[in-house]
């Protein structure tokens, strides 16, 4: 879970944890959080740590995305509040480091490679919503457009199913292997939905002005695509 | 940094936001000896936590 090489730059490949194993979902009453160099010890690289109030006691999470988390978390977590905290992502990073001389020509240029994580942070309610959001959009009972005007933020992950739907009817043949994708569509949206992660990016597209010959492309292939 | 100080029992009681349930169960703590108080809310903790989890749905 640390990361003391956490740098800031040179991205360069990303990658979910799975839905399945996830980040682990710490919760507790939030202490305190701040910069602070990693482990509190000052050879070490700066970084932002969080300290919570567990039910086992305290515990200290590290990791420089963790300001950003705090600070631009949709529910505003302050000191005080029951949140939890997630890692919903890790992204490997190149980080290049350039020495040079007194005239400020490089004379020496090296690559290293660290891994930088992706957080999320917000009041417990949060995550007791996103459950409930998660358990609507597996219910197929569900009326969609009831749903979706109660929650328009559910839109992208509506339409990643209903896009996942025309590329099965369109692409599976065996009923079985069809039913069975969906599946894992939906449970990976509903996973995502349940663990605060970022909804993926999808709009409507409008009515195209001609009509086109139907493309060999199905839908999935023409955004990003959903969390595998 | 920005830090929260652990609150003391006259906090607790006095405190307007905190719920009957919080100030009833510190009142029947305070009688009872404080290692098995603070072992069973210990438990009690880690209970709750296990049913906050149950309703969100995260095992992790």
């Amino acid at each position: 879970m640390a990361e003391p090489n956490d740098p800031s730059d040179g991205l360069t490949r990303r990658r979910q944890f799975s839905p399945r194993r996830g980040g682990q979902l710490v919760i507790g009453r939030l202490k305190e959080h701040g910069p602070a160099n990693y482990q509190f010890r000052k050879e070490q690289d700066p970084s932002y740590y969080v300290r919570l109030l567990t039910s086992r006691g305290e515990r200290t999470i590290w990791g420089k995305d963790l300001e950003r988390a705090v600070r631009e978390g949709e529910t505003k977590p302050k000191t005080g509040d029951l949140i939890g905290a997630r890692r919903i992502a890790r992204e490997a990073v190149t980080v290049t480091t350039r020495r040079r001389d007194g005239e400020g020509r490089v004379i020496a240029q090296e690559e290293h490679h660290a891994h930088r994580t992706r957080w999320v942070v917000e009041k417990v309610a949060f995550f007791a919503e996103r459950a409930r959001l998660a358990r609507r959009l597996r219910d197929e009972q569900q009326d969609t457009s009831e749903a979706l005007r109660e929650r328009p933020e559910l839109r992208s992950a509506f339409l990643s199913v209903r896009a996942a739907e025309q590329f099965a009817a369109q692409r599976i043949r065996d009923p079985k292997d069809r039913e069975r994708f969906l599946e894992l569509v939906k449970d990976a949206m509903a996973s995502s939905v349940r663990k605060g992660e970022p909804l993926p990016s999808v709009s409507l597209r409008s009515p195209p002005e001609h009509k086109k010959p139907a493309s060999s492309q199905g839908p999935s292939q023409k955004r990003e695509d959903p969390v595998r | 940094m920005r830090s929260a100080a652990t609150p003391t029992t006259d906090h607790v009681f006095r405190d307007e936001s905190a719920s009957d349930w919080l100030k009833s169960a510190l009142r029947s703590a305070l009688v009872r000896d404080p290692v098995d108080a603070l072992n069973d809310a210990l438990l009690l903790a880690s209970v709750l936590e296990e049913h906050l989890r149950q309703i969100l749905d995260l095992k992790s």
